[in-house]
Parts: structure tokens; sequence; C-alpha cells
């Protein structure tokens, strides 16, 4: 019986880390969306290309900080 | 604690031994950086103002006047003579400790000790920056600053946003050495082509250096919040 809920509990950790890197969702479509945004930027001022694509990396960088939650949540639940 | 420090002092290499890999890249590149900047500082002191610097002086000038010029248009125009200096050098740790897996070291914020590291290092910067230059007393209203029943949120909002800072660091590096584990890990040969042509430009080049920047500029601003008016 303690054998099996330890193995109950490990399967379900790692359940759980597979739904934790769901975030990734959220970033994808956030990142996607500055991209999209910037794009039709550079397509109306093609003179400021190199001054929207650094404001629009930076964005993304910090964009991706809740995706990256989601996997260290997901890592913690694998190794810890 | 002490048993650590009696340790250092007695068995030096013995406690250098020890440590984890992220450990041992963190130190190792802050004693070249320390070295480097120190030869190229003095370098371009003994300079008089006609010379023309070259090589490795010139990329240093150009660097510092640019962050430099940065700090006094944008951010910080009545401070940046103060903070310019604190924040080159961790633009210039993260830049090296980013891409430090290309010399055949870990890269040091992979490790979480030195992440929330730098959490505590953003931390404690900008409150001290905010105590010393805006006195305690205005810096308690500014904390407590449309109604004081604020004051727990904007107390939460000041620790949150450096821990926030240090995971991001943590998660991007991690990612990225997980990635390259995963990838020499399960190949033989090819691995070498494919991590040499898409991993090591992509997860320790770009997004190491657009991290580092990430993480200077969010410092910047923080600081300039709590110091500009």
């Amino acid at each position: 019986m303690a054998e099996f809920t330890e193995f109950f509990a490990q399967g379900m950790a790692f359940i759980g880390a597979g739904i934790a890197v769901f975030t990734g969702i959220g970033p994808g479509l956030g990142q996607g969306y500055a991209a999209g945004k910037a794009v039709e930027a550079i397509g109306r001022q093609p003179e400021a290309a190199s001054s929207i694509r650094t404001v629009m990396i930076t964005g993304q960088a910090l964009a991706e900080t809740t995706g990256l939650y989601g996997l260290i949540v997901a890592i913690i639940l694998i190794f810890a | 604690m002490m048993e650590f420090f009696t340790e250092l002092f007695t068995n030096p290499i013995g406690v250098y031994v020890g440590l984890s890999s992220g450990m041992k890249a963190s130190l190792i590149i802050t004693t070249f950086l320390i070295i480097s900047t120190t030869i190229i500082g003095l370098r371009v002191k003994r300079m008089s103002t006609s010379d023309v610097p070259h090589g490795i002086t010139f990329l240093a000038v150009t660097f510092v006047g640019m962050v430099n010029d940065m700090m006094k248009n944008d951010f910080l125009p009545t401070h940046w003579r103060k903070f310019s200096p604190y924040l080159v050098s961790i633009l210039l740790f993260l830049m090296f400790a980013n891409t430090a897996s290309l010399f055949g070291l870990t890269a040091p914020l992979s490790n979480i000790n030195i992440a929330l590291g730098f959490s505590l290092i953003a931390f404690g910067s900008v409150q001290v920056a905010a105590l010393y230059i805006k006195k305690p007393i205005q810096r308690f209203k500014d904390l407590a600053d449309p109604h004081p029943l604020f004051l727990p949120v904007n107390l939460i909002g000041e620790m949150s946003t450096p821990f926030a800072m240090g995971l991001r660091l943590f998660g991007n590096l991690l990612s990225g050495a997980i990635i390259g584990l995963i990838l020499y890990g399960l190949t033989s040969w090819i691995g070498i082509i494919f991590g040499a042509f898409l991993l090591h430009p992509i997860f320790d080049i770009f997004f190491g250096l657009v991290q580092a920047y990430v993480y200077f500029m969010l410092l910047t601003i923080f600081i300039s919040m709590a110091v500009e008016d």
C-alpha cells in the first residue's frame, strides 16, 4: 500500500508537470502578437526598423516570464 | 557559517573544489573581469586627451560611453553619475556569465542560488539608492503613495519584482542548459552539428545577451522610478 501511494504521488507529480508547461500558451500568443504589431509598425515606418526591433525583443523577453514560471514549476515537480 | 569561514581561510583550494560548477564559473568570471577591467582602466587613465584609443580599449570606452549616454538621456538624468558604474558592471558580468557555456563553463545563472543572489542585489540596490537619495521620510511617503492603505501592496511590489527578475534569468539559463543536456545526451556526433549551429547561437548568445540586457534595463528602470521624481 505504501509503495502504491508513493508511485501514485510520483505519477501525479509528472502529470502536474505536464499541465504546468501549458503556461507556454500565454507567452506564445503574447510574443506572436508583439511580433505581428512590430511587422505592422515596420511596414508603416521602415526607417525606424532597428529601434522597433530592439523594443520588440525586450518586450518579448519580458512576456516570456510567465512561461518560464511554468517551466520552473514543472522542473521542481519532476526533480524535487 | 563560522566553520565555512575557518575552512575558507585554512583550506581555500579545498573549498573551491567543493563548490558546485555554477559557483566555480561565477568565481572564474568575476576574477577575469576584475583583472581585465583593472588593466583596461589603468590603460585609459594613462592616455592623454589627444590620444585615440584602439583595440580593446576602444571597445571598452565605446561601451561605457554608450551606457552613460543612455542613462543621461533617458533614465537617470540627474543621478546618472552615481549609478552608471554599478549598472555597467552588472551588465558586463551578466554578458560574460550568460555566454559562459561557450568557454566550457557552466552558466552561473543556471544555479538558483546565484539567480536569487541577483534578486537580492536588485532589491538591496533599489532600496539603498532610494533611502540614500530620497531621505527615509520622503521614501515612506512614496511607499504610501495614493493612500496609506496601499502600503502593504506597495511593499509586496517592492519585493516581488526583484524576485521575478532573478527567476527570469534562472529560467532562461536553466532551459538552455536542459535542452543542451538532452541534445548532447541523446545524440552522437550529429548532436555536435546541431549544437554548434542551432543550440549555442540561440540559447547562449542570443537569449543570454537579451536576458542580460533585460535585467540591466529593468534594474535601471526600477532604480530610476525609486530615485527620480
